[in-house]
């Protein structure tokens, strides 16, 4: 025991002896990312997206209901920056170590004076401010509540706190996990897990004793959350009541904080001490590994060779190569529980803390199916990005052109197969939805519309990945194409916050100009077709059935575009 | 005699880099031709161009007769083609490898199954349909790139570099099973760039060099007017002079049928003339010591490409 807080203290000791070394590593890193042009770009765009609401709700502030609309942008803000910064923290560390390893400098750098722990927390540090500067461009759009009123200034130093620990939280384990697994996408799915699931299967337990009967008060659920990592998310409820009724408690939020401060120490220590041990043998992880299937030890033993069941070739392998690996049946059952829990923690809501409001369940069950939507385009866009350029990196791409198949065949196969190997999301989708109706939150025309939006915009995405996949150099270089696509309409995704406002918008061109916008469209367009059944005057039924036909149509006919541009390109890689 | 490769006046140009410059070349069906340059002398970007892989800027080439660029879906059922990478899918299985290209090449039902299970037969893969494709030794990824080649029974076949990298005895493995392919009437074009690697198994080569062709003819007459040679040095231990060792060689063996011819080298060393057509030398270490001898060195000095350029551009000018 004392062997091993001695082990611990060494790295501690050596990071006051060479701050200055890992300095160097810090800046080097946070440069690195800074100066790519896809993060000036984002930056950009967030914040001239952000200008563009301000002056369009600048035009648009009315007279009455201000602090009805304040605090309905307030709320769908406190919602959506911490879920996107969930989302995007992780994908951010994820490849810091990986990526060193992989080019081989992670070597040169553990044979210079930086010791590991420096090592992890540079990179910590550098990626983290990185983060901040995204959460700082975001914050103009959430600071529009207060123009409006009705929010106190506290609750929105709260929700900064709040999303400044889940950037925290989520880049630690980015971190470590970059630290222990040996590609991006592995490191990232498995960020994804540890920085969701960590802190959501406690509260799952609990919601499921409460719903099962066991009449679990709220203060227990909340008390015993406090002691764990999903601090973040009851603070983050607290914060969201305490914007509704006036009243918070700004200790929990403290105690928050710390609990993630501590979580992060932890992180960064084991990461740490997998990057030592990178040289010196296997870790405890890498054993641990061999049992787990899929992996990297795997013997043919208990697999015989399958045939091809879906018909064609490129789908066939399209949809088992992401279906059937390990990893990805983790990304599914993420989705899956954290859909669950998140209807769980609406229903528990709905129930004991009196949040009973169906316009705010209605924005965080949309918010929900978005997140799905957000998560279904990542997979996409992933699936189809790596698909061409690695079938090129690995050499069999001129095996599959010299076989009869045409190239529109291959480039068609490719993206129907990563279609289909996401629908499983499409299907927690309906199921979510499906729990949100039935607490009253939501309608079946809603979660239809969702998917049929949706399956256009997956589509329409895949078609981009498939074509950045044919274009690009490599699979990097595809892979950071599509994802620079992807964080670019998360500046278009800010405007989700403004969903309220832009349903109250009295000028008609305006209120057009704000939902055409590509990304709010699947939110938009679930929005107005749940409130036809809803029969609520918010709009009128041509402006929604043009909406989602204005959805639908565009992303279909661009998908069908790129896809046909995408063989050609493939063809016309033969010059 | 039927033509199964006719390139003329071929020429590619890559954004500013010529990979080749009026090509022509002719290769016999049923012949194994061994395409002989250095890297980046065009071979890997000929065989491209005959698999329909890349446009040429400028000529013509025939497969069986039939144009590769205007009537390339004519040629793909024609041809068999090998990179000189892998090619590998590291999540499938042998039999998935295969099955994923049969499904490819449109091979359905029971003839897909049948020709799955003789490929695997030929290559002797057989019993590595349950393995993973990523754990194949290059021998046997070789193998079954070669299996892979051969699932829609093409006339010819283009591998380009298939020796590299292997081992000796994975090397005669490769050698038995293209002399099985030209029984069965297959056009080989195989490239390579050591002249060594790929003797044994052709019967005709071609030398290139920066795009363009230098020497194509039958390998024997090749060697022949090249004045190509394996010679194997040998020096042995013997108490005493250097000449009673030299001698003690040479008296080994005179007359084995093997050698062609023998002379000492000096300082102790004889070199050997080993008949082009013995590819395992092993023999000779194995009677040295037989007969008590102690070998310090023996070195085997092929020709190499480099000897081979050297003879065919003085002959040009000369
Ligand atoms: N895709 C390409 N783009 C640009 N240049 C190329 C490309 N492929 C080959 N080359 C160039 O063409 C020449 C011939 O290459 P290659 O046919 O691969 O030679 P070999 O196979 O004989 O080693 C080389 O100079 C190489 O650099
Ligand atoms: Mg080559």
């Amino acid at each position: 025991m004392g062997s091993s807080v001695g082990r611990l203290g060494r790295p501690f000791r050596s990071l006051a002896r060479k701050s200055a070394a890992s300095l160097a590593v810090v800046e080097r890193d946070f440069l690195a990312t800074v100066s790519r042009s896809r993060f000036v770009a984002i930056r950009t765009a967030v914040a001239a997206i952000s200008a563009l609401v301000v002056a369009l709700i600048a035009i648009e502030r009315s007279g009455s209901e201000r602090d009805v609309i304040g605090r309905a942008i307030f709320t769908a803000a406190a919602v959506v920056v911490p879920l996107l910064i969930m989302l995007i923290a992780p994908a951010t560390a994820a490849p810091a170590i990986v990526s060193e390893r992989e080019g081989g400098t992670l070597s040169l750098v553990l044979a210079s004076p930086v010791s590991p722990l420096a090592f992890v927390t540079a990179k910590f540090i550098s990626r983290f401010l990185a983060i901040l500067t995204l959460v700082l461009a975001m914050l103009p759009v959430a600071a529009v509540s207060l123009l409006y009123g009705g929010v106190p200034l506290n609750a929105f130093v709260e929700v900064i706190v709040l999303t400044l620990c889940f950037a925290a939280l989520g880049v630690a384990c980015g971190i470590l996990m970059s630290a222990r697994l040996r590609s991006v996408s592995q490191a990232l799915l498995a960020a994804y897990l540890l920085a969701a699931l960590g802190p959501v299967v406690p509260t799952a337990i609990l919601a499921a004793f409460d719903q099962a009967g066991f009449g679990v008060p709220a203060e227990v659920i909340i008390e015993s959350l406090n002691v764990t990592v999903a601090v973040p998310f009851v603070a983050w409820f607290n914060t969201l009541q305490g914007a509704r009724s006036g009243g918070h408690d700004p200790d929990l939020l403290y105690w928050h904080a710390a609990v993630v401060a501590g979580a992060v120490v932890i992180a960064l220590l084991l990461a740490a001490r997998a990057v030592a041990r990178e040289s010196t043998g296997e870790g405890l992880w890498t054993q641990v590994r061999r049992f787990l299937p899929g992996r990297a030890g795997r013997s043919s033993g208990g697999r015989r060779s399958r045939g091809v069941f879906l018909g064609h070739p490129i789908l066939d392998r399209g949809v088992r190569g992401s279906l059937l690996s390990h990893p990805t049946l983790g990304g599914y059952a993420l989705p899956l529980l954290g859909a669950m829990i998140t209807a769980g923690i609406l229903w528990t809501a709905l129930e004991t803390l009196g949040f009973n409001r169906r316009g705010e369940l209605q924005v965080a069950a949309v918010a929900g199916l978005g997140i799905l939507t957000a998560l279904g385009v990542l997979r996409v866009l992933a699936a189809t990005s790596r698909s061409i350029a690695s079938e090129r990196r690995r050499g069999s791409l001129d095996l599959l052109l010299v076989t009869p198949m045409r190239s529109e065949e291959i480039a068609i196969g490719t993206l129907m197969g990563a279609l289909l190997a996401t629908s499983p999301l499409l299907g927690i989708g309906v199921l979510y939805g499906g729990i949100i109706v039935a607490i009253g939150g939501f309608s079946v025309p809603g979660i239809l519309g969702w998917v049929v939006i949706s399956t256009a915009l997956l589509t329409f995405a895949g078609a981009l990945g498939l074509r950045a996949s044919i274009t690009a150099r490599s699979p990097t270089h595809a892979a950071l194409r599509t994802f620079g696509i992807f964080f670019g309409s998360i500046a278009a995704i800010v405007l989700m916050f403004f969903i309220v406002a832009i349903t109250r918008m009295d000028n008609d061109f305006l209120k057009f100009v704000a939902i055409a916008l590509p990304p709010v469209l699947p939110f938009y367009g679930t929005w107005a077709l749940d409130s036809v059944s809803a029969n609520s005057s918010q709009m009128p039924g041509t402006e929604q059935f043009l909406t989602v036909v204005f959805a639908v149509g565009g992303y279909a006919i661009s998908a069908a575009l790129l896809a046909l541009r995408s063989a050609a390109a493939l063809e016309k890689s033969r010059d | 005699m039927s033509l199964a490769i006719h390139i003329e006046g071929l020429t590619k140009v890559y954004r500013g880099t010529t990979a080749l410059r009026d090509l022509d070349l002719s290769i016999e069906a049923g012949d194994a031709f061994g395409f002989i340059g250095p890297n980046g002398a065009g071979k890997s970007t000929t065989i491209k161009i005959l698999a329909t892989l890349v446009r040429p800027s400028g000529g013509r080439a025939e497969v069986c007769g039939i144009d590769v660029v205007r009537r390339s879906d004519d040629v793909k059922p024609l041809i068999g083609y090998m990179p000189d990478v892998l090619g590998i899918y590291d999540d499938m299985l042998v039999g998935e490898y295969l099955e994923f290209f049969a499904a490819a090449y449109r091979i359905r039902g029971e003839p897909r199954r049948k020709r799955i299970a003789e490929v695997l037969e030929l290559t002797e893969l057989g019993e590595k349909r349950d393995a993973p494709v990523m754990g194949l030794s290059r021998g046997m990824g070789q193998r079954l790139g070669l299996a892979r080649c051969l699932l829609h029974d093409p006339q010819v076949l283009l591998l380009d570099e298939p020796a590299a990298g292997l081992d000796p005895r994975a090397r005669i493995e490769f050698k038995e099973l293209v002399l099985q392919l030209r029984r069965m009437g297959k056009t080989l074009l195989i490239s390579s760039h050591v002249l060594s690697e790929i003797g044994a198994m052709c019967n005709t080569i071609g030398i290139i060099e920066q795009g363009r062709l230098l020497y194509a003819g039958p390998i024997d007459e090749a060697r022949k007017k090249l004045g190509a040679e394996r010679v194997i040095r040998i020096r042995v231990h013997e108490e005493g002079e250097d000449d009673r060792s030299a001698n003690a060689v040479l008296d080994l063996f005179r007359g084995h049928p093997d050698v062609e011819a023998l002379k000492p080298g000096g300082a102790g060393e004889v070199l050997i003339r080993i008949r082009t057509d013995v590819e395992d030398t092993s023999f000779l270490a194995r009677e040295i010591v037989r007969a008590d001898l102690q070998l310090l060195h023996l070195e085997e000095t092929t020709l190499s490409v480099e000897d081979i350029f050297l003879h065919v551009t003085q002959g040009r000018v000369a």
